[in-house]
């Protein structure tokens, strides 16, 4: 009975960070277009995952300039967790970065970024006291 | 059975442009920022036991804690927390399972302040995420050169004189010289295949040579340079033959492990000719 326990708090575990996961990845797509979901991004991970504080300071950096950003979300994406024990979690997130530009507020271009294909990310999630997720550390690996 | 992609073939002398599987990519994107692959253990590495080729995973559990950070890199004694190098011999392992692995030192240190000291914390054997058998390799190298380099599997043996020899007088043989080969692989592991031939021949009569052999110059007398030659002298008529033996000693490098040979390829040929007594004929030179 113990067993099967555990397994049904491990296929639930899989579960929430599944949902952990795809919530991530929208809220971060929305956050290069909405001052609101760039916040809601900040909460989403710890200081130590540096992949997604890079990514979130460049995307603050240039909101604050008054630039906007076209394009540039994670497209055809698909997640997968493995190795979750405990509290903790590897979520696997794989797909493309659509290519990307900076424009100012009157059109003109001032940075271009190519699309980047594939791409693969190996995050560790970690369960906070309250019973959230965040993302604590995160590498690129394709 | 996974293929061998060549990538390109310029000849047999082939130097293509390089693969380097564990050097490390970077991207700039906004979503990441400027992100780069890691290089820290992932990679291939050679179990000459299981004479298989075993990858790295990229990735493996972690048990963080919100306020630690980690590293982990192959146990070598090259290798530190703050430069992690690649895979050596001594980091080979087996798992608990009993499966093939590299062992790795575990290090942590506090998040904050930044640039705190390293420590040791564990070391692990991790199971190789993926198995190339060196068998496979030796399999699809094979085929690939029975189906796109007949030149290799069927050497071919020219003859000199062509068509009849003469009772005492050489006979010569010779193959095109393939020299070395270099063949780069993208699946189903990147590396390159290079090959070396030794040519071995052996004449009906008994008589052996080895080299490829050259046509006739007559600027060098057969008779008189004869080891200039793969040559043979029939004492007496009847049928002369050659078989020609080429060895390909072949090694497979995977970036990041020492060279691996591969089971030698042997590919044979035989040509012959008869041989003929020449007389003497007196002619009336007035007709």
């Amino acid at each position: 009975m113990a067993a099967e326990s555990d397994q049904q708090d491990s296929r639930s575990q899989q579960v929430e960070l599944a949902e952990f996961a795809e919530g991530y990845v929208e809220t971060a797509n929305a956050a290069l277009t909405d001052s609101a979901a760039l916040t809601e991004w900040r909460g989403l991970f710890a200081d130590s995952c540096g992949v997604c504080t890079n990514g979130y300071e460049t995307a603050a950096a240039i909101q604050q300039a008054g630039q906007v950003i076209v394009g540039g979300e994670l497209i055809d994406w698909t997640s997968s967790i493995r190795n979750e024990s405990g509290d903790t979690g590897t979520i696997v997130i794989s797909g493309a970065i659509a290519e990307a530009e900076v424009i100012t507020t009157d059109g003109s271009s001032v940075n271009r970024y190519p699309e980047v294909r594939p791409v693969t990310v190996v995050y560790t999630a970690q369960r906070q006291p309250d019973g959230s997720w965040k993302m604590t550390s995160g590498q690129l690996v394709q | 059975m996974k293929r061998i992609v060549l990538l390109a073939v310029v000849g047999l002398a082939l130097v293509l442009s390089a693969i380097d599987a564990q050097a490390a990519d970077c991207v700039d994107t906004i979503l990441l920022g400027r992100a780069c692959t890691a290089s820290n253990g992932v990679g291939w590495y050679y179990s000459a036991e299981d004479r298989a080729f075993f990858s790295t995973p990229a990735a493996f559990a972690v048990s963080a804690e919100p306020t630690l950070e980690y590293t982990f890199v192959p146990t070598c004694q090259a290798n530190t927390p703050a430069g992690a190098g690649g895979i050596c011999a001594t980091a080979l392992c087996s798992t608990s399972a009993g499966e093939p692995g590299v062992s790795f030192w575990q290090f942590s240190r506090p998040i904050a302040p930044p640039g705190s000291t390293w420590s040791l914390q564990d070391t692990i054997c991790v199971p190789g995420e993926q198995r190339v058998d060196l068998a496979d390799i030796e399999a699809q190298v094979r085929q690939v050169i029975e189906d796109k380099f007949r030149e290799i599997a069927e050497p071919s043996i020219q003859l000199a004189p062509q068509t009849v020899g003469l009772v005492n007088l050489p006979l010569l043989a010779w193959t095109q010289d393939r020299g070395d080969v270099r063949l780069e692989i993208e699946q189903p592991i990147p590396g390159v295949i290079t090959g070396s031939p030794r040519y071995v021949w052996t004449w009906s009569n008994g008589s052996t040579a080895q080299g490829p052999g050259q046509p006739y110059d007559p600027g060098v007398s057969p008779l008189e340079d004869a080891s200039s030659y793969v040559s043979s002298v029939y004492e007496r008529r009847g049928e002369a033959s050659v078989t020609l033996q080429v060895t390909w000693r072949a090694q497979v490098t995977v970036p990041g492990v020492a060279p691996v040979d591969l089971e030698p390829l042997v590919y044979t040929s035989t040509a012959s000719l008869p041989v003929l007594e020449a007389r003497s004929v007196l002619v009336d030179a007035a007709g």
